[in-house]
């Protein structure tokens, strides 16, 4: 809400570093010389057409895709070709899917606690502690005992948040979160990454939802074939009062 | 909706509707009731009777008996071996070797490079496994493998130890080919191949997005496979892991081929000494029938536990499920708020 009241300290070191990062799907050419530095807090919204690598990137960056060519540092840690413990790392980067991708065998508590209790090593009952609060945080702690699959999209999507973030993690990605969801299902979706945002985590948003985009990031980018068209705050890239690149100002025209 | 807009002498359609569906519930079981296992168990006792009634049948079936011990023995301890094969070798099997996306260090190279050996080698094993007859595997095992296995413990690795602490009197390893031992050892290869096929199925029937989720709070792929992946694929094939758990019941007969003391050597023998080939049979038959459908009936409650949409499987509440009365009820979904 009040993106520009966070404190972003001007002299801290960003917290992922891209340079010329690119990446291929075979012969397909699907992240093209990606630079980017996002900074602690920071709240990134990145728009663009389907196909045009958003995701591929935000997926780049814990590593779920490998990219093979060019650097990204995530916290300080290198992801190479010669990274030992992948999975460390993505213990610092918590990811929310389109799809959800609950456990649809274990209840809601069991799959927010099992992460903390498995990786890093909490004792059940801190971890259902933990678990408990979160759900409260995201407005759910009366479903705690049911599974994935007796939930609504929201409820599901909401678990899914609490479950990235038992990990404590430094980065969430959201990867179209309300995407998949029933209109009437996407604000308290988007009410919580508000929340989140406001609190002072560092996202990167992948998203059609140029409302949530308006209010809480405090930078957009523009995506296409693979490229970082164009970026910039909020405020100038819904503002018609600035020249646009013409892709991104056919897109805009498009959705807006 | 509104109950007092129709005035109050109407009757409140909410109650009709409560009413009827209450009806309709309480029928349920009507529907649902496994009228089949009602046949077969009237059938059981029928053919129980009329065996136990008959002095001929009677003693062969108490004879036959004898056998049943050894039937049950060789197919459970070779269906727990082929399951852990299976789900060795399915693991492996769900995971195909894929080219690298990035440069290599030596040493992810050569860990690439092992699991590449790896897979080819189970992928072998499954190919040749399930082409050639059980019965075959069976023999190979007693009559060639285990003697030459043994014949080579006992003169390099015995007779290694013998020279070594100077001690003539270190007895030679006994392994007898045609024992209950080679019988689990052939049975449990010969369907570790097939059932690591059913497992792999398994596991590939689980959403990618299932692993992308665990990798990305930080899980490895073991601790993915464990916790996330191998419970929910079990649950899919449950039912043909049933089939080869009665399968193997009914292909242990084969161990009458090694002269062990199963239903069917037991029946061989004492069918040629009575000449009562048709009576014995009769009651192998019949022996066999009641194993497997005893068997059939504990998997499809297994599976019924474990298939109540959302239940965690743990031992306690399968062994809730089995018994009568104490089935839990499916779990009606609530309204959304």
């Amino acid at each position: 809400m009040e993106a520009g009241s966070k404190q972003v300290m001007a002299g801290d070191e960003p917290i992922i570093i891209c340079r010329e990062m690119n990446k291929w799907f075979g012969e397909f050419h699907v992240l093209r010389n990606i630079s980017l530095e996002v900074m602690p807090q920071e709240v990134l919204v990145i728009i663009g057409p389907s196909g045009s690598g958003k995701s591929t990137f935000i997926r780049c960056i814990n590593r779920l895709e490998e990219h093979q060519d060019g650097t990204i540092i995530v916290d300080g840690i290198e992801l190479s070709h010669d990274v030992q413990n992948i999975a460390e790392i993505r213990r610092e980067t918590g990811m929310v899917f389109q799809q959800f991708n609950l456990f649809p065998h274990l209840t809601v508590m069991d799959n927010i606690s099992l992460a903390p209790m498995k990786v890093r090593h909490w004792a059940r009952d801190k971890a259902e502690q933990r678990a408990m609060e979160l759900l409260e945080r995201v407005g759910i702690p009366e479903q705690a005992y049911k599974y994935p699959g007796q939930l609504s999209g929201g409820q599901q999507q909401r678990v899914a948040i609490a479950r990235a973030l038992a990990m404590e993690p430094k980065i969430m990605l959201f990867d179209e979160p309300t995407s998949a969801l029933d209109p009437e299902m996407i604000k308290e979706v988007l009410d919580v990454m508000k929340e989140l945002a406001r609190t002072g985590m560092t996202m990167l948003v992948v998203t059609h939802e140029m409302g949530f985009a308006r209010e809480v990031a405090d930078r957009v980018i523009f995506m296409d074939m693979g490229r970082i068209v164009e970026q910039g705050p909020p405020e100038n890239f819904f503002s018609d009062e600035i020249t646009h690149h013409p892709r991104t100002q056919e897109f805009l025209d498009q959705i807006l | 909706m509104n109950p007092d807009r129709d005035g109050p002498q109407q009757p409140d359609l909410n109650e009709i509707i409560a009413e009827s569906r209450g009806r309709a519930m309480r029928f349920a079981r009507l529907y649902t009731f496994p009228y089949w296992i009602v046949f077969l168990v009237i059938l059981g006792i029928l053919l129980a009777i009329s065996i136990l009634t008959d002095k001929v049948y009677s003693d062969i079936f108490v004879q036959l008996m004898d056998g049943v011990d050894m039937t049950l023995f060789v197919s459970g301890a070779s269906y727990l071996s082929a399951l852990t094969i299976a789900v060795i070798v399915g693991i492996i099997r769900s995971n195909p070797p894929e080219a690298p996306q990035t440069r290599q260090t030596l040493r992810k190279a050569i860990l690439r490079w092992l699991r590449i050996a790896i897979y080819n080698v189970c992928t072998v094993y499954v190919s040749v496994m399930r082409g050639i007859p059980i019965l075959v595997v069976l023999l190979v095992t007693a009559f060639i493998v285990v003697p030459a296995l043994r014949d080579l413990i006992n003169t390099s690795l015995i007779g290694g130890i013998r020279d070594l602490l100077d001690d003539p009197d270190i007895p030679d390893l006994i392994w007898r080919g045609s024992s209950s031992g080679t019988a689990i050892v052939a049975l449990a290869i010969t369907y570790g191949a097939y059932m690591s096929e059913t497992v792999r199925a398994g596991i590939q029937s689980i959403p990618k997005g299932q692993f992308e989720a665990a990798y990305s709070v930080g899980m490895t792929y073991w601790q993915t496979m464990r916790s996330i992946v191998l419970p929910q694929a079990f649950r899919n094939v449950l039912p043909p892991l049933g089939n080869d758990f009665v399968a193997m019941i009914k292909d242990s007969s084969l161990l009458a081929f090694l002269g062990i003391r199963d239903i069917t050597q037991i029946a061989k023998t004492s069918s040629g000494r009575s000449f009562r080939y048709v009576e014995t049979y009769a009651v192998v038959a019949y022996l066999y029938l009641t194993l497997v459908i005893l068997a059939t009936t504990l998997v499809n409650m297994l599976e019924d536990t474990v298939n109540i949409e959302r239940e965690t499987p743990r031992l306690v509440r399968r062994l809730g499920g089995l018994l009568p009365g104490r089935r839990k009820r499916k779990v009606i979904p609530e309204t959304f708020d």
